[in-house]
Parts: structure tokens; C-alpha cells; sequence
């Protein structure tokens, strides 16, 4: 069964009559889930499951995963599984989980919702998909709204045909973009490269009239951009801004972003952050909200690697969102374990730290 | 007082240091003054065994791998500012193996 995490107390103690919007969104996308004909079973943890026999947790991580099992040892009883889970509301109303971060790259804790698929820095894998819709902070109850109506419109108009794929990378990570492109069975035709792309510049067109957006850019602390870099290893350029992506509709796209805090979701000032600018314009993301890596040269490692197997992943005919990124995780190890015999500590990182914000059920392609 | 071989684990050390700073000063010059952070890798990440039954991988695939020799990590960690004014962080891990090699180099993103 696919299991909705739906916080329903507290999103009510925290936007207060603002709550009423985001239920009928959240109906609106459970009935759409139901008329595409996926078994949902919806749960406050905070009542917990008694038909299953799971007590009440508290919205702590800690508590949550050890719900989360119980659950799950209760469904095993019974020959069902959790397909997926998806999590309704952002972080300040379910927290990510915290792992230890294996690399010394004083980058802390590394937050992520793969604690939820029963992953941790033992077991790298998660045992079901995890996907979350987040809110734009706590004072905006209209942002949660919105982005549950976009994925009810997602589901009733059905999975996409074969959509058109871009690429848009630092030139100076060209080599790695394009073997990524390639490994993934992809034209490099589709590889826009930063620069000479820069922000105010984009060929909007193509852009939205892409299905699978594929960002190798550079994340900063303090600004909402993703940068490019030319080949000399130089200064920074912006290459893409929220500002870029007004009117624009990324409906039933999926962004893949390796870029250093990609999936962060706290403004910046008055500036929401890229992530949550695409998914106000329709989007599904994929991306980390710590630092990310790769190597500056083919072959793809690290997030390159994610990234490949991702889009082979989101390709394949008849995937669900989240099967398709727990696929890819899969296919990494399985790589990794195969040529190196083992994981070092980035490749620890970027197994656990990269989180899918969209509906993990979401039927992605025919 | 140090063993012969605590000793020659500390030539290792200092000699494979040299090898990772001289190489990401020539390409990284914004790091050349940091301080790595060393880590030695002499046994890989253990796994959740159930984790490899489920990945469908033969154990005897990752018995090819044992004898691996060990190495060093160097992650040199600093941040740059940008044109704009935010400030980008600038990590570089190399690491470098018993024979002196460099044998992967990644970069932040």
C-alpha cells in the first residue's frame, strides 16, 4: 500500500485557519490518487494506526522511524508491504531525519527523509520510496495548498508521453555532464553549458519544454542561484535564479539538481529558493539540501553517478517518481560495490543525502 | 617511544600529504593554505550484509576486492566569495594510496 504521512493536528495547530485550504487540497489529491487506482492508506502519527495495532509517536524523527517499522511489521503479518510513503508538510512540521556525516568536510549532520525508507548508515538503502511535499515556511499555508492541487492536476492528466530531456551544466564540468548524458543513453545535443548561459539569458522555450531537467551547477550559501563556472576554474556566474522561472510551467517535470544545497527551502530574504520556486511551477525535485560531490573528470562518481542512473531510472516505461529514485540509488551501489568492493565516505554521503520533494507514487511515464 | 612500523606509517603519511597539497595548489590555488583533514582508509565502508542479499550482488564479486591497499584521504575544506556576494563553499577530497598515487579526487559541487 502507498502510506500518506498526513500531520494533520499539527498542520492545524500550525496555520491555524489557514489549515482549510491545504485539506481541500490534500482531498483533492487523495481522490486523484484513488481515480489513477493507487491503494492509499492515509495516517496521523500522532493518532497512529490502532486498526494495525501502532501506538501515537510524537513528530520527531526518532519516533517517527520506530512508527514507521511498526508499521510495517504490522502489514508484514498481514502479506501487505509499504509501497511508498509520502510526506505531507515541510520540515518544520516533520522534521528530516539526522545521519552522521561519514566525510570531514564540516558540513554537519546530513539531513535527509531516507530515515523514513528504514535507511541508515548501515543499511544505505531505503526499503520503500520517500517522497515529500513541503511547505514554504510555517506563515504560508497557500504554498502547501497549491503545491498538493498541482500533483492532484498531475495525476488526473496521467503519466506524460516521452518527453524531451535538457541538460545544463558548468562548462567546466562539461566532460562529466556529457558522460552522464551519454551513460544514461542521451543525446549530449540536449547540454546547455554555463557559461555562456547566464541568468536573464535562458531559452525559455526549451526549457519548459523539457520533461527531465538535469542541473550540474554550482550551490552557495547566501543566494537563491545555481552558478556555472567556466573551464578555467573561475569565478562563479548565475546561471539560474527564481526570478528566471516566473510564469513559467514545469508541470510533470522532473529536476534533477546536483548542486550544493540544491533542495533547500528556506527563503533568503524575500527570495524562495530554486527548489521551491520549481515546484510552485509544477515540478518534482531531486535534489540535497548539504554539500554534494563528483569529480571534476569523466568517469561520473558521486552525485554524477546518482544523476546517470536517475535518468536511466526516470526513463524506464510504466516508473513511479519514487520507484524510479530508489532504483537509481540501487543501480549506484550496485556499481560501486561492484568496481570498488566497497563505498568510501562520499560515496556514503551522497547515497543518503539526496531527497525527492513530489508524490513518490506519481505514475512519471507510459 | 614509536614503533619501526608507527614510524613508517608516519613517512607514509607525511610523504602522501605532500603529494595531495602539491597537486590541489597547482589546481585548486584557493586551497593551497588550508590544513587538510586526513582520514586513512584501510578497510572500506562495512555493509549491512541483508543490504548486499537485496542488491542481488555475489559475495564472491566483492571478495575480488579484499586486498585493497590502504590510503589516505586529504579533504581540504574552505569557502570563496562569489561576484554577487554570497559565498561558495570549496571542498576538495584526494585521496592517495600506499604507492604514492593519487587515486580519486572529487570536488564539491
Amino acid at each position: 500500500m502507498h502510506l500518506v504521512l498526513v500531520p494533520r493536528r499539527q498542520l492545524q495547530r500550525g496555520y491555524g485557519p489557514g489549515y482549510e485550504s491545504i485539506s481541500t487540497a490534500l482531498n483533492a489529491a487523495l481522490s486523484a490518487r484513488a481515480a489513477a487506482n493507487i491503494a492509499t492508506q492515509i495516517y496521523d502519527p500522532e493518532d497512529g494506526m490502532p486498526e494495525l495495532g501502532v501506538a501515537p509517536a510524537e513528530l520527531t524523527s526518532v519516533s517517527l522511524v520506530a512508527q514507521l517499522a511498526a508499521i510495517a511489521g504490522a502489514l508484514a503479518t498481514r502479506n501487505g508491504i509499504i509501497e511508498s510513503l509520502w510526506i505531507i508538510g515541510g520540515p518544520e512540521t516533520v522534521p528530516f531525519g539526522s545521519l552522521p556525516n561519514p566525510m570531514r568536510d564540516h558540513d554537519g549532520p546530513i539531513m535527509s527523509d531516507c530515515v523514513y525508507g528504514m535507511a541508515s548508515a548501515q543499511d544505505l538503502l531505503v526499503h520503500w520510496p520517500v517522497g515529500r511535499t513541503p511547505a514554504g515556511g510555517a506563515d504560508t499555508p497557500d504554498t502547501l495548498a497549491k503545491l498538493l492541487s498541482l500533483i492532484a492536476a498531475a495525476h488526473k492528466a496521467g503519466p506524460h508521453l516521452y518527453g524531451s530531456i535538457l541538460g545544463l551544466s558548468t562548462a567546466r564540468w562539461s566532460d562529466v555532464s556529457a558522460a552522464v548524458l551519454a551513460m544514461a543513453g542521451e543525446s549530449t545535443e540536449n547540454l546547455l553549458l554555463a557559461p555562456p548561459l547566464c541568468s536573464g539569458q535562458l531559452d525559455t522555450g526549451r526549457l519548459t519544454a523539457a520533461k527531465l531537467i538535469y542541473c550540474n551547477l554550482h550551490g552557495v550559501i547566501g543566494s537563491t542561484a545555481w552558478y556555472g563556472q567556466s573551464l578555467e576554474d573561475t569565478d562563479l556566474l548565475p546561471t539560474l535564479r527564481p526570478a528566471d522561472l516566473d510564469g513559467l510551467r514545469f508541470d510533470r517535470t522532473v529536476v534533477i539538481t546536483q548542486a550544493c544545497f540544491g533542495a533547500k527551502l528556506r527563503s533568503i530574504g524575500n527570495e524562495q529558493t530554486m527548489a521551491m520556486a520549481l515546484l510552485e511551477a509544477g515540478a518534482a525535485v531531486i535534489g540535497a539540501i548539504g554539500l554534494t560531490y563528483g569529480s571534476p573528470d569523466p568517469p561520473p562518481s558521486e552525485s554524477d553517478l546518482l544523476a546517470q542512473h536517475l535518468l536511466i531510472a526516470l526513463r524506464s516505461p510504466g516508473q513511479r517518481l519514487g520507484a524510479a529514485f530508489m532504483s537509481a540509488h540501487q543501480a549506484m551501489l550496485r556499481d560501486l560495490l561492484r568496481h570498488q568492493g566497497g563505498l568510501d565516505a562520499d560515496d556514503t554521503k551522497t547515497l543518503l543525502e539526496f531527497v525527492l520533494y513530489g508524490d513518490p507514487a506519481m505514475l512519471i511515464s507510459l | 617511544m614509536s614503533s619501526r612500523a608507527d614510524r613508517r606509517v608516519d613517512a607514509d603519511l607525511r610523504d602522501a600529504l605532500q603529494v595531495a597539497k602539491g597537486f590541489v595548489s597547482a589546481r585548486w590555488p584557493a586551497l593551497a593554505q588550508v590544513e587538510p583533514e586526513v582520514t586513512r582508509i584501510s578497510t572500506k565502508h562495512s555493509l549491512n550484509p541483508d543490504l548486499i542479499v537485496r542488491l542481488g550482488i555475489d559475495q564472491g564479486e566483492l571478495r575480488s576486492h579484499d586486498q585493497a591497499a590502504s590510503a589516505y584521504t586529504f579533504t581540504f575544506a574552505s569557502q570563496c566569495g562569489v561576484a554577487d556576494g554570497a559565498v561558495a563553499p570549496l571542498v576538495a577530497a584526494v585521496t592517495v594510496d600506499d604507492q604514492q598515487r593519487i587515486v580519486k579526487t572529487i570536488l564539491s559541487k
